[in-house]
């Protein structure tokens, strides 16, 4: 699963959050259905019972089921927060600049800096190769309808706009072959608008960069 | 026969609907085992790529605007006057006109399937530009535009209908503080459609405007902006959601109350949660647009995990009314207590995708999929089942199986959380939302099959729940006035009610008039004894 | 009734907060603009509500009112049944139809709401009805 193998500094920092929200909730979740299912077995209805004590508020309860939770998703917002604004920051000066292009139904890569495009089609799924531990500046529109931009082992997309360029920064931390998907419903072949991404050495970068992206990686 | 199409008696309405949007819910419902078959395995060839754009797109619409918020309208229409001890709604032709623009509006979306090109086939939400003229060409993209203009005209005469009727027609006594907690939130309900319809209406316009009037709203190549679509949409969409769930907490509370022989406990805080819930569902709406670049994703995660608050208060009053209770474990109060279970789930998810970092890979994936799934499905439909079972007898007169009613929960119980807890998984793995098909990676194809084997196990839960209907309409078995030990008003009356509802009332003094009498008559016998 | 126009009152209030607080943090027009309409709509209903508060006198909001008292009050005339109803969403239909596709249909759907909307006015005039409604 993605979220235990995150292959960038960026799914790092998502991961983390990801861990914090999923240990908040198993919490949460196990006082939460005690107290739902408790009731239910403890006080079912004996035969001939009469009226329980009809009880029906409980003003210091009140105060503590109001500000926990209150404190709770206060206390959450912070570490999202802070991860957001840094999962969204773009590097001054990136290595890499990739023009993504998303059309109906495949993908084109551009790198301005070295005169490489590559395009794909359902059926020739398109490779953005990008060096490992640099970090790359993606930027990102449509050709025509909304798409959306998803990396899974990156924990990260950004949808292709028309009319808008979005800008974000992956810096990947292993060198391998991620799936991409698109992941804004944009037609029949939404499902096969598929493209992988190529994580490779610096020196194997260099190399596929200056042949034009023809070198073998 | 014509004595229906004529009707205003709110309780002819009421029921009109609520049949109405079942026959809905089996449209929607066999939909989705389409779409479950499709994606049984991966690379499955069931049905074209078109075809499943446009069952998912129908599925969508038929179980959001044509069964779970308008059932929860039908409901109203039937209980509210009911609840308050008036005679009907305020304006029953006005009633009527809600109900045959939804009948209309209903069957002209589900009429795109049979046109040239289909039905529409972009999506619930139906993005622009994929909506857009020059994209999807067919007719039926335009006569669901049509269709649910007309739904969303309906519900906002009938939010003003019940709006009027609750604060103007209420029974001497019934003051607003007494009123049952269903009606509180239908009030919050009938505020929030005020407010949402609107844009919908606007939206759906624009559309219209740019596919058909030489509109250019949301083309950038004119000077169009399709970030806009997106803001109107949910503006109007995320407040859907809380009108689709706010009258089915008022069913959980009603429910968990009786069969627990407690009062409703913190009716004041319940009260107020519902009206904090509806104000800041209107300030959320672009959570559902993280992913976009394009907005101030720090202010709307606020305001989103700040929504979770008043939710998880009602949540503790529902816990505090079944705190030392005596409680029965009937079919209505199984399925209250199903939907704690589950709603609790879709609301924890829900404050997950709050996170934008979460959402950053959530979004649009199977796990987006399985938190509306738990809360609509696993919260709303499982409501709505507490109701049915709850109000059957009061409102034709029979009673429903007991017996039946319990193998009818556990059934739909296991299928559902079979079918939709796989769907977390599915998303984490990286499978996105609105796809014909997926590839054969990490674990999707056993979470699918376990999916797609969890919905049939949901339709032959649904097809035991018509067979017992059947067999209550078959037996005749005679409701009383009161069969479960009731506390309002509806429960004052004859089962069905006469027209125009009460032939007396009992006094009015507190929230629960007709537990009051009961007591009361129990204390003059044993004074007389 | 004090409750109906605390209810509004406050969502005017906080829809002003919204709205000015979206507009400080966020800068964007749209939700701006929605928030804004949205407040004003608020602002509007409450004001009604503190005018329609002063004469209200209403039997349900009596705490000690005993049922018997009220017994034989008039509440008006409701319908038992109507026509129209089925016949104006139909029309609203035809009129929809007619923006989209056919010019004619638009224009006959109109005249025909209007029609329905007059013969509306009979019936609750004929039955001693309170209007339209």
């Amino acid at each position: 699963m993605p979220l235990f193998h995150p292959a960038s500094v960026q799914a790092r920092l998502l991961s983390g959050d990801w861990t914090i929200f999923l240990a908040a909730s198993l919490v949460v979740a196990a006082i939460m259905f005690a107290l739902i299912i408790l009731p239910a077995i403890v006080w079912r209805r004996r035969p001939n019972s009469g009226l329980p004590p009809q009880f029906n508020k409980n003003p210091r309860w009140s105060i503590v089921y109001i500000g926990v939770p209150l404190l709770l998703v206060a206390g959450l917002f912070v570490p999202s927060y802070i991860r957001q604004k840094l999962v969204d920051a773009i590097a001054p000066s990136p290595s890499v600049v990739v023009d993504v292009t998303a059309f109906r139904w495949s993908w084109r890569f551009h790198y301005p800096h070295s005169g490489v495009t590559i395009v794909g089609t359902p059926r020739t799924i398109p490779t953005l190769v990008l060096p490992v531990g640099e970090t790359t500046q993606i930027n990102l529109t449509s050709a025509d309808v909304d798409h959306s931009f998803w990396v899974p082992a990156f924990l990260f997309k950004r949808d292709a706009l028309p009319g808008y360029e979005n800008h974000f920064d992956l810096t990947p931390t292993r060198i391998g072959e991620f799936r991409g998907v698109c992941s804004q419903f944009c037609g029949v072949d939404h499902a096969y608008m598929l493209f992988r991404v190529r994580v490779v050495s610096d020196a194997a970068f260099a190399r596929w960069r200056n042949s034009k992206g023809l070198a073998t990686l | 026969m014509i004595q229906w199409l004529t009707a205003t008696d709110h309780k002819k309405i009421g029921i009109m609907y609520m049949i109405s949007t079942f026959f809905f819910f089996v449209v929607a419902g066999l939909l989705a085992l389409v779409i479950r078959t499709q994606l049984a395995a991966p690379n499955l060839d069931i049905v074209s790529s078109h075809t499943y754009s446009q069952v998912f797109t129908l599925h969508g619409t038929a179980m959001i605007f044509l069964f779970v918020a308008p059932f929860g309208l039908g409901l109203a229409n039937y209980l509210v006057p009911l609840q308050i001890g008036a005679p009907d709604m305020a304006f029953p032709r006005l009633n009527a006109t809600s109900l045959w623009l939804f009948i209309f509006g209903a069957f002209t979306v589900l009429s795109g399937a049979l046109v040239a090109g289909g039905a529409a086939a972009s999506g619930w939400s139906s993005y622009a530009p994929l909506s857009e003229i020059k994209v999807s060409a067919g007719a039926g993209q335009d006569l669901w535009i049509i269709g649910l203009l007309m739904v969303s005209i309906g519900s906002i005469l009938t939010a003003v209908n019940l709006m009027t009727t609750i604060f103007l027609l209420r029974a001497p006594g019934m003051t607003m503080w007494r009123m049952p907690i269903f009606t509180w939130e239908i009030v919050a309900t009938s505020l929030l459609i005020l407010m949402a319809f609107p844009p919908l209406a606007s939206v759906l316009a624009m559309l219209l405007i740019d596919r058909h009037l030489g509109g250019h709203f949301f083309d950038p190549s004119q000077g169009g902006n399709v970030v806009l679509y997106q803001h109107l949409w949910w503006f109007f969409g995320h407040p859907e959601v809380y009108i689709m769930i706010l009258p089915y907490f008022g069913i959980i509370t009603e429910v968990v109350a009786v069969f627990s022989r407690k009062p409703v406990f913190g009716y004041v805080e319940l009260v107020l949660a519902a009206f904090a819930i509806a104000g800041l569902s209107m300030g959320v709406w672009a959570h559902h647009m993280f992913t976009t670049g394009a907005v101030n994703d720090a202010f709307f995660s606020a305001t989103s995990f700040l929504i979770a608050v008043p939710t998880g208060v009602k949540f503790f009053n529902w816990i505090g009314t079944m705190w030392k209770g005596s409680i029965e474990l009937t079919t209505p109060m199984l399925f209250a207590l199903g939907f704690m279970l589950n709603f609790l789930i879709g609301g924890i998810t829900g404050v997950m995708l709050a996170s934008p970092p979460i959402d950053f890979d959530a979004h649009n994936s199977y796990f987006l999929v399985a938190h509306f799934h738990y809360v609509l499905g696993g919260g709303s439909l499982f409501a709505i089942f507490a109701g049915v079972f709850f109000w059957f007898p009061k409102v034709f007169g029979v009673q429903l199986s007991e017996r039946l009613g319990k193998w009818f929960f556990w059934l739909f119980f296991l299928g559902f959380n079979l079918t939709f807890f796989p769907m977390h998984i599915m998303g984490l793995e990286g499978m996105p939302r609105r796809v014909v098909t997926y590839p054969n990676v990490e674990h999707l194809a056993l979470l699918n099959g376990l999916a797609t084997a969890g919905a049939f196990v949901i339709a032959l839960a649904v097809v035991l729940f018509g067979f017992i209907v059947l067999l209550a309409f078959r037996k005749r078995v005679p409701a009383p006035d009161d069969p479960w030990g009731g506390y309002t008003l509806e429960w004052a009356t004859s089962s069905p009610p006469p027209e125009f509802n009460f032939h007396s009332l009992p006094n009015i003094s507190s929230e629960r008039p007709v537990f009051d009498a009961r007591q009361a008559a129990r204390r003059a016998a044993e004074g007389v004894a | 009734m004090k409750t109906f126009v605390a209810l509004f009152l406050s969502s005017a209030a906080f829809g002003i907060a919204i709205a000015v607080v979206y507009n400080i943090t966020s800068h964007e027009l749209a939700g701006t603009f929605l928030l804004g309409i949205m407040a004003s709509a608020l602002v509007f209903a409450a004001s009604y509500a503190i005018l329609a508060e002063r004469d209200a006198d209403l039997d349900g909001d009596r705490k000690d009112e005993r049922v018997g008292e009220a017994a034989g009050e008039d509440l008006g005339i409701f319908t038992t049944s109507s026509v129209w109803p089925i016949l104006m969403a139909f029309s609203v239909l035809i009129f929809l139809i007619g923006a989209v596709w056919v010019p004619f249909l638009l224009f006959a759907g109109l005249a025909a709401m209007l029609l329905i909307l007059w013969r509306l006015g009979a019936e609750s005039n004929r039955t001693g009805g309170r209007g339209i409604t």
